[in-house]
């Protein structure tokens, strides 16, 4: 008996040295949670950067963008992943993005919104005095200075709750843990769904289609305007796959791929690629937004 | 992002193989099935194959957990007690086969039953939104760790000493919700915190094995000749206690949502009403009794399923297995929710019949190719374990690029783990791996004070 099993031993560690020496995964790092918007998009694009990356890809999740920052850092071998602009306004979360790593840019506005159910109303989040609870999702430090700020400038009282993705911060606003929530589009869009409403996007011109005012016609708030801006960006990758990598996000960002209408079209993301602007415009690009949320 | 592949086979055999041995093996019980399943489970794309193994696993060691106590009178698990008391008895005055198929019949039952119960109700429980809430989320988190605190395994003290070791290891690294680092001393590898596998093998499985070292099985069970019973007799018998199969399976199932305590409760309270009733009515057989043992089995079963719905319901284990299966499910990309309940109970239901046939069947006709276990070295088993622990361990740094790390980091705790040989140190990693959700509650808690 112990004979069989230490040559069973014998042959396991074998394959799993001869695998992992020839395995060239990539690692998709995510600085969030599992059920946060990353993921949903990461999820969405998996089979096409199969496809490209042309071996296995691996998912790991950071939970919060320290953790990202931690896993990229110590990340030996390729990986990609995406980060938040607004990240990089903590020295702990912040990941630099150059024009060597840079591999596409999104932006999108942010909403807020409220639940079925709920007789608030858009007069609820811009009357002074108003006392309410309002959830977001990460980075904590950039939401809940946002919200003092937009305290300060409106005379509202609303009081910050920290969630570790945007997903739960929609399940706990239908939970009735808080009044309002301040997501992202996509995460939104199923709430909207559920019958939930939106009152405002803090896109410069609010979104039209889906008769969503501007949050800066109702706040002499100065950062009313928020452009969400991300950025994917790779490491250890080499540069014939870095250009295939980059090539695949702007046949998304053209609407050139499979994945355009379940990732762009429905997810009121704006993606752009090397085809709409170079690796110079889109480092820029993110850079004007971190100084933004300044 | 779940969902039925031909592969899904394989991993519910897989669970049912894994599952039976975590029934047989003393001190292999599933939540090491699931640590030692670990590595291989990283990156499995469809989160609903390692479920599955999972429910399988459960579902199978509550079936060959009776076998090893029946013959043997070795509890596999602990919920097996109830076996070994009536179970034994009846085996050693020739009625084995009665009291395994019993055993076996009761588990299906008890399985069976709790699937119906569930996908009566499932449906409307979607809509308890309330199940989402922070408040109702950090009640059920109370109450875990106080049924942990409680839990008969060590003295409260020291449970709570190894609860607030297992939270002080989880601290280390970077907060789930704020960004702050804590007890990294400068140290970059730290700030990811401490690796969930070293820890949970070093100071779960290590200490585990170490207790059980010295396990001697009696290969000499001492029985008469056994009697030869027609299958239509085992089920005539079976079909006689009817309503102790029901009792048990309502208890079981109530019971099985006791945090930490779910399948080892359950049998054991049913077990004890049957017990009581008999002996109230007079007719409790002291030389072994079919009635409590059959409820106590069944009991077993409806506990191991509804022991789940927390974890499949809002993402809240109650069991060390289930703090391991959700960990395997979050590093692969997956969440629970109660709005997708119901589709992902459906699923798991489809497989839990077929599990449970062939619990029925290799608990039954089968149950003798399983005494092939004891004629096994157990001292060898565990050095197996051990040396692919360590080989896992490697394993796992060397892919991580992060190998002198994981060695010195399990090197640490495998001391510290000699040292907690004497306790069950099951607390310690359920709270070690459950800290970021009780942090995440706790601070949001504190923003609404």
């Amino acid at each position: 008996m112990n004979k069989v099993i230490k040559s069973s031993l014998t042959l396991f560690v074998t394959m799993l040295i001869s695998f992992s020496v020839f395995a060239e995964t990539l690692k998709i790092i995510i600085p969030a949670g599992a059920d946060g918007s990353f993921n949903t998009r990461f999820q969405i694009l998996k089979t096409d950067i199969e496809k490209t990356w042309g071996d296995s890809i691996k998912f790991v999740y950071g939970d919060n963008c320290m953790r990202g920052k931690n896993l990229v850092e110590n990340e030996k071998g390729p990986m990609l992943t995406i980060w938040d602009a607004g990240f990089n306004l903590s020295k702990e979360c912040n990941f630099k993005v150059t024009k060597k790593n840079i591999i596409a840019v999104e932006t999108n506005g942010l909403r807020l919104c409220t639940t079925a159910d709920s007789d608030f109303t858009a007069e609820s989040l811009t009357t002074p005095g108003a006392t309410y609870t309002v959830g977001h999702s990460t980075p904590h430090t950039a939401y809940q200075n946002w919200i003092a700020g937009y305290n300060t400038a409106t005379g509202t009282l609303l009081k910050a709750i920290p969630y570790s993705s945007s997903g739960k911060a929609r399940r706990g606003l239908i939970a009735g843990d808080i009044d309002f929530v301040f997501i992202s589009p996509s995460n939104s869009n199923k709430l909207m769904k559920a019958g939930g409403t939106c009152f405002f996007s803090t896109l410069e011109g609010g979104e039209p289609k889906h008769s969503l005012p501007a949050l800066a016609s109702v706040t002499s708030f100065d950062k009313a305007v928020i452009n969400q801006g991300y950025f994917y960006a790779v490491k250890n990758v080499d540069k014939k796959k870095i250009k295939a990598l980059r090539q695949l996000f702007s046949n998304i960002a053209d609407g050139d791929s499979s994945a355009f209408t379940k990732f762009v079209g429905t997810k009121d993301i704006y993606m752009k690629g090397m085809n709409q602007m170079n690796e110079k415009e889109m480092v820029k690009l993110i850079n004007n937004t971190v100084n933004y949320w300044k | 992002m779940i969902y039925f592949e031909p592969i899904t086979i394989a991993f519910l055999f897989a669970g049912i193989f894994a599952g039976a041995l975590a029934g047989l093996l003393p001190g292999i019980g599933n939540t090491i099935i699931m640590i030692l399943a670990f590595p291989f489970f990283l990156g499995v794309e469809n989160p609903f194959n390692i479920i599955i193994f999972y429910v399988a696993c459960l579902s199978i060691s509550q079936y060959t957990g009776s076998i090893t106590s029946t013959v043997f009178s070795v509890p596999g698990e602990m919920s097996s007690l109830p076996a070994v008391k009536e179970g034994h008895k009846l085996y050693r005055k020739g009625l084995g086969s009665l009291s395994l198929s019993g055993c076996a019949l009761g588990s299906f039952f008890g399985s069976i039953m709790a699937v119906g119960f569930v996908l009566l109700v499932g449906r409307g429980l979607s809509q308890f939104t309330f199940l989402y809430s922070t408040v109702f989320q950090s009640y059920v988190l109370m109450a875990v760790c106080l049924f942990i605190i409680i839990g008969k395994y060590n003295h409260w003290f020291i449970t709570l000493i190894l609860c607030g070791f297992g939270y002080f290891l989880a601290m280390i690294g970077t907060g789930a919700l704020d960004v702050y680092n804590t007890l990294t001393f400068g140290f970059d590898s730290l700030l990811y915190g401490l690796p969930l596998f070293s820890v949970v093998v070093w100071l779960f499985v290590f200490p585990q094995v170490l207790k059980y070292w010295d396990t001697r099985i009696d290969l000499d069970p001492k029985t008469d000749k056994i009697k030869s019973i027609g299958v239509s007799e085992h089920l005539k018998m079976f079909s006689t206690h009817w309503l102790s199969c029901v009792r048990g399976s309502v208890i079981g199932f109530f019971l099985g949502l006791t945090p930490y305590l779910t399948t080892v409760i359950s049998s054991n309270v049913s077990y004890s009403l049957e017990k009581w009733l008999r002996e109230k009515k007079k007719v409790y057989d002291d030389t072994g009794d079919y009635a409590s043992l059959v409820s106590a089995e069944t009991a077993n079963n409806a506990a191991a399923l509804s022991s789940l719905l927390p974890l499949l319901l809002i993402g809240i284990p109650i069991t060390s297995s289930e703090a391991v299966l959700l960990e395997l499910t979050n590093a692969n990309g997956f969440s629970f929710y109660v709005e997708e309940f119901y589709n992902l109970f459906i699923m798991v239901s489809v497989g839990l019949v077929v599990i449970n046939v062939f619990g029925l069947a290799i608990s039954w006709p089968f149950a003798k190719f399983f005494y092939v276990f004891y004629y096994v070295d157990i001292q060898t088993i565990y050095k197996a374990v051990l040396a692919f622990c360590i080989v896992m361990t490697l394993y796992l740094g060397y892919t991580d690029h992060v190998l002198i790390y994981y060695v010195a980091i399990s090197a640490i705790l495998a001391v510290i783990g000699y040292l907690l040989r004497k306790f069950n140190t099951m607390p310690l990693i359920f709270v070690f791996m459950m800290q970021d959700g009780i942090e995440e509650n706790v601070t949001r808690l504190l923003f609404y004070l």
